[in-house]
């Protein structure tokens, strides 16, 4: 099976460690991570294109949103799937994240068989 | 005139007729007969065709022996335990199938659970400065609890508690919940947790809904006081009391490393008192 590249977008690194703990579950998965949004746009410009991405939205920096916009913008990104990370009460940023071509989102607290779930879903992994 | 060699001429025609006539009564009444018992013939001989092609059939299906009769009603009696065996050998197989998929879910749920404590652990102790300690911690409670509303309490010179860190609340008006509310005093004498029901809105005071102590060692240094939770959390999970046992444990002996750190790392003399005013101190 060929090599699936997550890149994990978070500032915090409590959560990135949960995340790739979580993708690292899928068979042939490897993560990439990044801290903030601008971080996230070197690791796509200097690595191999990632089958998919989750990224938090509230980031120093850069947060998730212009990240998303930045990454649709760009004709070699736009089919790459995005998962935003968004807090429940975070309705208002999740929506607009959606508008800007998120594909889907995960609610904090996170549960790695939530990230699991969203991650297999959207790479058609069955 | 007739005369008589005329009238025995006459006589003779007569008689010729009769016999004639009986002749023909006597041919077609046998006809008759034999027509009679032809047709008598042929049924005779249908039935008796009838029975030979019922022997035929026999022959041709030939019946089994008493002994090859026993042996089948044996091979059936075989076949229907066998049957029997193999679906009682089903059914087993069916609720060992369930046992173990639940017995998957349930490692599983284990693994997870296990793996956000790894995590957890392994980030209280991935920094020996207090300020990310704590900033561990609350990122802990908010983002694998789901704490939303909650303070981080040492214990003053004094033996008061006093509010540290904060999340979504004033530390002012966390130190007056602290002093209205007898949980958390109660949790520091008894060095046990106080994990109350989650309330309507997931938001509470004065009493925070959940309270737990933190502790170095035997020695009890603090406490963390939560007054919210997010509204969609629906319980505390056994994680959730897991996570509270850990940050009470580990997140305390993460608080004391990070101040032996920096006292290593200083020339400049402790700071006295209690817990409190040396962690304030450290975060300046």
């Amino acid at each position: 099976m060929a090599e699936l590249i997550a890149l994990v977008v978070e500032d915090s690194p409590t959560m990135r460690q949960l995340l790739v703990y979580a993708l690292e579950r899928i068979p042939d998965m490897t993560t990439v991570e990044a801290g903030d949004g601008v971080e996230a746009l070197k690791c796509l410009a200097s690595n191999a294109k990632p089958d998919i991405i989750l990224t938090d939205i509230n980031m120093p920096i850069m947060d998730g949103l212009k990240l998303v916009q930045r990454v649709r913008a760009d004709e070699k990104l736009r089919d790459v799937p995005i998962v935003i990370i968004t807090t429940e009460g975070g309705a208002e940023d999740r929506a607009r994240a959606l508008a800007l071509g998120a594909n889907a989102y995960i609610t904090k607290p996170i549960k790695a068989p939530q990230v699991l779930r969203q991650v297999k879903q959207l790479l058609n992994l069955g | 005139m007739v005369t008589s060699s005329a009238m025995a001429d006459g006589d003779d025609s007569s008689t010729l007729i009769e016999k004639k006539r009986e002749f023909l009564d006597s041919f077609f009444r046998k006809g008759a007969e034999f027509t009679r018992e032809l047709l008598a013939e042929i049924d005779r001989l249908r039935r008796h065709q009838a029975v030979l092609e019922d022997e035929l059939e026999r022959q041709g299906r030939p019946q089994p022996s008493g002994s090859t009769l026993s042996e089948l009603a044996a091979q059936i009696h075989g076949l229907a335990a066998e049957r029997d065996h193999l679906r009682a050998r089903l059914e087993n197989i069916d609720s060992d199938d369930r046992k173990f998929s639940a017995r998957y879910a349930e490692i599983e749920r284990e693994n997870n659970d296990l793996a956000s404590l790894f995590v957890a652990q392994s980030q209280l102790h991935s920094t020996l400065v207090v300020s990310e300690v704590i900033q561990v911690i609350t990122e802990i409670l908010l983002n694998f609890v789901g704490a939303s509303r909650f303070g981080i309490l040492l214990v003053d010179a004094a033996g008061r508690p006093r509010v540290l860190a904060t999340e979504a609340i004033e530390r002012a008006r966390a130190d007056e919940l602290v002093d209205t509310t007898s949980v958390v005093a109660n949790v520091l004498a008894s060095g046990r947790s106080h994990i109350g029901p989650l309330p309507e809105g997931g938001q509470s005071e004065p009493d925070p809904i959940v309270c737990f102590p933190l502790r170095q060692g035997s020695r009890l240094v603090g406490a963390v006081a939560v007054w919210g939770v997010w509204i969609q959390k629906q319980e505390l999970s056994e994680l959730d009391r897991r996570m509270f046992d850990l940050i009470a444990t580990s997140g305390g002996h993460a608080l004391e490393a990070a101040r032996l750190a920096a006292h290593s790392e200083t020339t400049s003399a402790p700071a006295d008192g209690g817990p409190y005013e040396v962690y304030s101190a450290l975060l300046q």
